[in-house]
């Protein structure tokens, strides 16, 4: 079982290697405009922040950055996923897979998630450089991004469950993107109050941890608690929606 | 170790796409799903894989007296009207993927696509984008990968689609030799010659409902019957085969096929308008069967 399992990841990993090296050229292209963007981003607020007293520093900043484009990315990559298989005419293929669709699509997020925690890792390290900043984070901070992690892969698969009906979502996507970019940084400041909201306990915890705060295990615990409910919530949305796609015959549509 | 499937009814909206459709394929013989556009061949084929779920009806395997349902992982498959492989990657990358999606390793799945890469003659092009090849090369090569996965049943639908005369032999040969390792097949195709030439048995479907199923040959001696085919002095509309009534059926523009006795033939041969230049026995063909069985005005909703 856990051989079969180390296959299939395997498998999704193999994949993101070759479309890698078929489609290099415009991933390069995107690395190199992402670090100019949000050099220049960076570049702006350090001649707005002049002087003033900011609640992050350069360099956390950019720590929040690679978190949040790693949860953006955690956040689409199952409706990517369902949209660019049903437009190349290979998700019925997929669904084929041993342990069915939903088990697939986990593991080809995970693998699109290492890729992304590479990628903006690359582009992070780069500001860094170019910036010269220097980074405070605790040695705990990565644990912080687990619960972050569960709760954008519930939003995953919530999202992936109006893909897989509508196929087509990047308009909502691109909504959400915007929506998520402020609403991810408010939550930095953190109010006993969101501790309900979405993304709030974890994205404190990870504000905690990138600038040199204590390790709080009950906002942990809640931050923990919350990305398993939400993937839970995931989960059960996707295999409702999968079962209705099923009954209406759309799997295979696009 | 047989596959079965009982009763299954499928909706979409207002067209019934299967009515109350009852099969069976063994383990070892190729069952030909034949039936015109809209029967509801592919729907039957994709309840079978779980990827439509039916309102009623069950799909089981059946080994040693027990009754399972089937995963999709179990079936080696052929869509049609869908793309079995990622056309902008190479062959091998493709079989490693979808073989390792199947929980299969590298090492399991790479030797056997070769295997039937070669045989297919495609072994060179292992390292070639799929969309670098032809369309019937890349049907080749999604059908060496649904047999690289060793499958016990395989589901092909429409597998001869852009393939050549030759390709098509050697598919052939390939399905009776899958036959002997005890593999069941379910064929779906327009390609009648080849469907009769691998099928054990046949199952036509019409409207989502099964109209006959059986032995292939039984079925050719049954509907085909006694056959004639007459050889025209000059081109005739096709309509005219309708117009002379039951048992008659166009075969290209100067030929005409009467399914029936020799009295009966002699008794209708005056209504013909032009002149028979030859009348000779026609072989039973699955096409004949075909056309008397969809060629004219079939009840949309036949008596079961």
């Amino acid at each position: 079982m856990h051989l079969i399992f180390l296959h299939q990841l395997r498998a999704e990993l193999l994949l993101s290697v070759q479309q890698l090296r078929v489609y290099w050229f415009n991933q390069l292209a995107s690395l190199v405009a992402d670090t100019v963007f949000f050099f220049a981003i960076a570049m702006g607020i350090r001649a707005l922040a002049a002087g003033t007293e900011v609640p992050l520093s350069l360099g956390n900043l950019l720590l929040l950055y690679a978190a949040f484009g790693i949860t953006v990315g955690m956040f689409q990559s199952i409706a990517f996923t369902l949209h660019n298989e049903a437009t190349r005419g290979t998700l019925e293929h997929l669904a084929l897979a041993r342990g069915g669709l939903l088990r697939q699509l986990f593991l080809r997020a995970l693998a699109d998630t290492f890729f992304n925690v590479l990628y903006n890792g690359v582009v992070f390290l780069l500001l860094v450089l170019l910036l010269g900043v220097r980074l405070e984070p605790t040695p705990w901070f990565p644990l912080a991004l687990l619960p972050v992690a569960l709760s954008a892969m519930g939003f995953g698969f919530l999202m992936g469950t109006l893909a897989l009906y509508f196929k087509q979502v990047m308009g909502l996507f691109t909504i959400l993107q915007f929506l998520l970019l402020p609403y991810f940084f408010t939550l930095a400041a953190w109010q006993p109050f969101m501790a309900y909201l979405p993304f709030a306990p974890g994205a404190h915890l990870l504000k905690l941890g990138l600038t040199g705060g204590a390790f709080d295990p009950g906002v942990f615990l809640l931050a923990l608690l919350q990305g398993v409910l939400l993937l839970s919530l995931g989960l059960l949305a996707m295999g409702r929606m999968y079962a209705l796609v099923r009954h209406k015959g759309l799997l295979g549509r696009y | 170790m047989r596959l079965l499937v009982q009763g299954v009814h499928k909706r979409f909206g207002p067209v019934q796409a299967l009515a109350g459709v009852s099969l069976e394929l063994r383990a070892g013989e190729v069952l030909g799903l034949l039936g015109p556009n809209g029967a509801g061949k592919t729907t039957l084929v994709k309840v079978i894989l779980g990827l439509l779920l039916p309102e009623e009806g069950e799909v089981y395997l059946e080994e040693e007296g027990r009754r399972r349902r089937p995963q999709g992982h179990e079936f080696g498959v052929l869509l049609e009207g869908s793309r079995n492989l990622y056309l902008n990657l190479p062959l091998l990358a493709n079989a490693l993927y979808f073989g390792g999606i199947r929980g299969l390793s590298p090492k399991e799945v790479r030797p056997r696509f070769l295997h039937w890469l070669e045989r297919f003659g495609l072994k060179e092009r292992l390292h070639a984008p799929l969309a670098s090849l032809s369309r019937g090369m890349q049907q080749k090569a999604a059908l060496a990968l649904a047999l690289a996965l060793r499958p016990r049943f395989l589901l092909l639908d429409e597998p001869t689609l852009g393939l050549d005369p030759v390709s098509r032999g050697e598919l052939e040969a390939i399905l009776l030799s899958l036959k002997g390792e005890g593999i069941g097949i379910l064929l779906t195709s327009h390609d009648l010659a080849t469907v009769e030439r691998v099928s054990d048995r046949v199952a036509f479907l019409q409207g989502g409902r099964l109209l006959r199923e059986g032995p292939t040959r039984a079925l050719l001696r049954e509907w085909a019957g006694e056959g004639y085919l007459l050889r025209l002095a000059e081109p005739v509309a096709e309509a005219l085969a309708e117009a002379l009534g039951p048992g008659w059926l166009a075969e290209g523009k100067d030929r005409l096929v009467f399914l029936g006795e020799w009295a009966a033939l002699k008794e209708a041969l005056p209504r013909v308008p032009v002149e028979v230049l030859e009348i000779s026995r026609g072989e039973p063909s699955l096409e004949s069967v075909f056309l008397r069985l969809f060629g004219r005005e079939v009840p949309k909703e036949p008596s079961p």
